[in-house]
C-alpha cells in the first residue's frame, strides 16, 4: 500500500508540474530579424544541472556556429535566428540502461534524473539517444517559444549518440553534431537517405528517384559535375530500381561528407521557401507617389546572402533604370511622363540552385506609380478660327491635358479639323488614367454665304462704255482682262477696247466676311473705220444697195466678208476668192459696216441698204 | 480509516483529469498558458497510442494539451512512409481546412548512426508509442480527426478531438 501511495503521489506531482508550463530563461544567440521573417532555431539542453548551464551556453553557441558554418547554411546565416532555452536538470548526464546489445563497454550504466529524460538505448539501440519525456518538451516549447521552426536538443554526455525527429537530438561527441546535420537534412529539407534504408523509405525526392533519364531526372542540371551522376542503390532488387545523385559523397549517406550539390540545392531551396530575400519595402508597394520639387527615394531592405547573390533590377516605365542597388532616388525631371511606373525585381542567383522553377518561385517584384507633381492644370480649347462661313474648316486644339482627349465628334486626338454647316459647340473630355476626367467646350459661329450676281450691258463697240453690275453683298471686288480691278459694286469702263473683252469676275462679300463669286463675259467689238474701198482694193457695190450687193477685191487668198449692224452685231459672214455677192432682202434697211480680211490685211467700209 | 484512504480522492482526481484516457475535447480558454489577449495562438497536444487487442483501431489518449502565443510557418513536411497518421483539421463549416501527416508512432523508422560514419535504418513496430502535434488555433477550428494509414488496411479514423473556444 505504501508503494502504491508513493507511486500515485509521484504521478500527481509529475503530472501537475508538466501541465503548469514552466518559464525558463530564453537567450538570444543570434537575432537577425523578426520571428515571422526568419527561421527560428531553438536549442535546448538536457542533463545540464543548474551549475552546468554555462557549459550548455557554450555548447549551444558551438552548435549554432557549426550549423551556420555548414554549407549551404553558411551563405544564409542572416536568414536564421538562434535562441537557447536554459532548462536545468536535477542531475548531470543521460541515462544509460546498458541493455542494448551494442552498448559501449566503458560507458557507466546509470539512471539520471534529467528534465527531458534523455537516454541511450532507445528501442534497444544503444547509440539511439532520444528524450523520453515528450510532454516536458511540449510544455517547455509551448511556454517559452511556441513559434519555433527547428528544435535541437543537446544531451550532456560525451558518448556518441543521437536521433532524428523533433527535437533533433545529439550528444556532445564531436561527430554527434554531424548526426544532427544529417537529421536536420531530413527534418528541414525533406531529404532522403542516400544509403539504402529499406523499401518502405524509398520515395521520389530531391535526392532519390526511379527516373534514370538524364534529360528529365530531378538533378539533371548537376549531372557530371561535383561528383553528381545517376547512382543505383545496390542492396537488393527493390533497391536497384532506385537512384541517388552521389555514391558515398554526401552527408545523407556518410557523416564524413558534406551535403552533395543536389542536397545543397534542396536545402537552399527550402531556406528560400521560408524566408523572403526582401525584408522590407518602402514606401509600400503598389502605392502612388507624387514627385514634386523634392526627389523621392524607393528603398528595399534586402536580406543579402554571403556572398551576396541577389540580383536587383529596377525599371522605369519598363525600361532598365538601375541594377543591383538597394534604393533609387528619382526627381521629377527624371520622370518622362506625368504618370510613370517604377518596378523592381529581386532574384537570388545563387549557384546552389539550378532548378528551372527557382526564378518563378523566388523572384519578388514590387511596383509603384510615380506622378509628377505639376500644378493643377485645366484643359483649354482653342480654334484656328472663331467663326466660319459654310464650307470652311477650323482646327480645334486641346491644351493642358496629360491624358487622352476625346471630342464630342467621337474623335480621340489632341487636335481635330471641323467643317460645321451651322453654328456648333464642341466638347472635349480629358481622361487621365486613375484620376477624374475634365471637360471643356468651344463654340464656332457659322455664317451663310452671300449669293453673288454679275452682269454687263454689252455687247459693246470699241469706245463705248462698259457697265458692269454686281449684287448680293456689301463689298465687291472686280477683276477682269487687261488687269482690270475695282472695288465698286457697279464699275463703268469708259472707251472700251476690244482687248478688254472677256470674263469679269466679282467677289461679293457679306458683312460677316463670307464671300461668293460671279462672272460676266464682256464682248467688245471693234469699231470699224471706213476707208475708201478703191484705195484698199475692195469694191462693194452698188452702195447704197437695194436687192443685191457685189464684192470685188484685189486681195489675194481666201477672203472673209463680215457685215455688222450699227450695234456691232455681225449679221452676215461670207468667204470668197476675189468676188462674191449676196442678197439684201433679209436685211433691214439701215447703215451697215463691213470688213474684208484675208487674215493678213483688213479692209473696212460702210454699206447702206435701202 | 487510514489517512492514506482519506486523501486518496484528492490524489486521484487530478490524475484522472490529467491522465484520463480517450479525452476527446479541449476547451481552449482553459488550457495552460491561455492568454485572452493573444492575437495568434498555437495549440500543443501530446497523445499516447497503443495497439488495441479488442478493437480494430488503435487506442489514442490525449495526455497533455497546452497553448502558446505565436504564429507557425509552414515548416512541416509531409511524411512519405507507408505507416503514418493523418490529421485533418475541420472548420466550423465542416470543411477540412488542412491535413498534416506524421510518422505512425507504432511503426517507427529508426535511423542509427554508426561509429564509422555510416547509417542504418530499421522499422520498429511498437505496442505503444506517443506523438505530439501543434497547430495554429482560431475560433473557427472546431475539431481535428486522426486517421491511421498502414499498408495492410484501409485508412481509418481512430480519434476525434473536439475544440471548444
Amino acid at each position: 500500500m505504501r508503494q502504491l501511495f508513493n507511486l500515485l503521489t509521484g504521478c500527481f506531482l509529475m503530472t501537475s508540474s508538466l501541465c503548469l508550463g514552466q518559464k525558463f530563461q530564453v537567450d538570444t544567440l543570434q537575432k537577425t530579424g523578426p520571428l515571422a521573417k526568419r527561421i527560428n532555431v531553438v536549442i535546448l539542453g538536457d542533463g545540464f544541472t543548474q551549475d552546468e548551464l554555462p557549459k550548455f551556453d557554450q555548447e549551444a553557441q558551438k552548435i549554432m556556429n557549426f550549423f551556420l558554418g555548414y554549407t549551404p547554411y553558411n551563405a544564409y546565416k542572416n536568414y536564421f535566428n538562434f535562441f537557447s532555452i536554459r532548462v536545468p536538470s536535477n542531475q548531470s548526464g543521460a541515462t544509460n540502461p546498458g541493455t542494448a546489445p551494442d552498448r559501449y563497454p566503458n560507458q557507466p550504466i546509470e539512471t539520471k534524473d534529467t528534465y527531458f529524460g534523455s537516454s541511450f538505448g532507445t528501442a534497444n539501440i544503444h547509440r539511439l539517444v532520444a528524450i523520453r519525456n515528450y510532454q516536458a518538451f511540449t510544455n517547455v516549447m509551448a511556454t517559452n517559444f511556441p513559434s519555433y521552426d527547428l528544435a535541437i536538443m543537446i544531451v550532456n554526455s560525451p558518448w556518441y549518440g543521437g536521433s532524428g525527429g523533433n527535437p533533433a537530438t545529439f550528444t556532445l561527441d564531436a561527430q554527434a553534431s554531424l548526426i544532427g546535420m544529417h537529421e536536420i537534412g531530413h527534418l528541414f529539407s525533406s531529404l532522403t537517405d542516400e544509403y539504402w534504408a529499406g523499401a518502405v523509405y524509398a520515395r521520389e525526392a530531391a535526392n532519390m528517384t526511379q527516373n534514370t533519364n538524364p534529360a528529365t531526372i530531378t538533378w539533371k542540371n548537376w549531372l557530371n559535375q561535383f561528383n553528381i551522376g545517376i547512382f543505383q542503390h545496390l542492396d537488393n532488387a527493390v533497391a536497384q530500381s532506385w537512384y541517388k545523385p552521389t555514391n558515398h559523397n554526401c552527408l545523407m549517406e556518410q557523416l564524413d561528407r558534406s551535403f552533395c550539390a543536389v542536397c545543397r540545392e534542396a536545402t537552399t531551396n527550402r531556406i528560400l521557401q521560408l524566408v523572403k530575400s526582401v525584408d522590407g519595402v518602402s514606401p509600400l508597394p503598389s502605392s502612388r507617389i507624387t514627385v514634386n520639387t523634392q526627389p523621392v527615394t524607393i528603398q528595399l531592405t534586402l536580406l543579402k546572402p554571403n556572398p551576396n547573390t541577389l540580383a536587383v533590377d529596377w525599371r522605369l516605365n519598363n525600361l532598365p533604370f538601375k541594377q543591383n542597388t538597394d534604393q533609387v532616388t528619382l526627381s521629377a525631371d527624371q520622370l518622362p511622363n506625368q504618370t510613370n511606373t517604377l518596378s523592381v525585381t529581386v532574384l537570388d542567383t545563387t549557384d546552389f540552385i539550378r532548378l528551372a522553377s527557382h526564378p518563378q518561385q523566388h523572384r519578388y517584384t514590387y511596383q509603384w506609380t510615380l506622378e509628377r507633381d505639376a500644378p493643377a492644370q485645366t484643359m483649354t480649347l482653342s480654334t484656328s478660327r472663331n467663326s466660319l462661313c459654310i464650307g470652311e474648316s477650323a482646327i480645334l486644339t486641346a491644351s493642358n491635358c496629360s491624358g487622352s482627349v476625346t471630342w464630342s465628334t467621337g474623335v480621340a486626338s489632341t487636335s481635330i479639323a471641323v467643317s460645321p454647316t451651322q453654328s456648333t459647340t464642341y466638347t472635349a473630355m480629358c481622361t487621365i488614367a486613375g484620376t477624374s476626367s475634365q471637360t471643356a467646350s468651344i463654340s464656332l459661329a457659322v455664317f451663310p454665304l452671300p449669293t453673288a450676281e454679275a452682269s454687263n450691258t454689252g455687247p459693246y463697240l470699241e469706245n463705248q462704255t462698259i457697265q458692269l453690275t454686281a449684287k448680293g453683298g456689301t463689298r465687291y471686288a472686280w477683276a477682269g482682262p487687261a488687269n482690270f480691278t475695282s472695288s465698286e459694286q457697279n464699275p463703268a469702263i469708259p472707251a472700251a477696247k476690244a482687248s478688254q473683252s472677256g470674263a469679269y469676275t466679282v467677289t461679293v462679300s457679306s458683312t460677316n466676311g463670307c464671300s461668293d463669286k460671279a462672272q460676266t463675259v464682256v464682248i467688245i467689238n471693234p469699231l470699224l473705220s471706213v476707208t475708201s474701198p478703191s484705195a484698199d482694193a475692195v469694191w462693194v457695190f452698188p452702195n447704197p444697195a437695194k436687192e443685191q450687193v457685189f464684192i470685188r477685191s484685189a486681195l489675194s487668198g481666201e477672203l472673209t466678208f463680215t457685215l455688222f449692224d450699227a450695234k456691232g452685231n455681225d449679221v452676215l459672214k461670207k468667204s470668197f476668192y476675189q468676188s462674191t455677192e449676196f442678197r439684201t432682202d433679209k436685211l433691214v434697211k439701215s447703215v451697215y459696216f463691213y470688213r474684208v480680211s484675208n487674215g493678213q490685211q483688213i479692209l473696212t467700209g460702210k454699206l447702206i441698204i435701202e | 480509516m487510514p489517512a492514506f484512504i482519506r486523501i486518496l480522492p484528492l490524489i486521484l482526481l487530478p490524475i484522472v483529469l490529467n491522465c484520463a484516457p480517450s479525452k476527446q475535447q479541449a476547451i481552449i480558454h482553459q488550457l495552460p498558458n491561455y492568454d485572452p489577449k493573444a492575437v495568434h495562438r498555437i495549440v500543443f497536444v501530446d497523445f499516447t497510442i497503443r495497439r488495441n487487442t479488442s478493437r480494430p483501431t488503435e487506442q489514442i489518449n490525449l495526455t497533455n494539451s497546452i497553448i502558446g502565443n505565436g504564429e507557425l510557418k509552414p515548416i512541416g513536411q509531409p511524411v512519405h512512409t507507408p505507416y503514418q497518421l493523418q490529421i485533418r483539421y475541420y472548420s466550423n463549416d465542416k470543411q477540412v481546412i488542412k491535413t498534416d501527416s506524421l510518422e505512425h508512432p507504432l511503426f517507427r523508422s529508426l535511423e542509427i548512426a554508426n561509429t564509422n560514419g555510416t547509417f542504418d535504418r530499421s522499422l520498429r513496430t511498437e505496442q505503444e508509442g506517443h506523438f505530439s502535434i501543434r497547430f495554429p488555433y482560431t475560433d473557427s477550428l472546431t475539431k481535428l480527426e486522426i486517421y491511421s494509414q498502414t499498408p495492410d488496411r484501409p485508412v481509418r479514423k481512430i480519434y476525434t478531438l473536439s475544440l471548444k473556444p
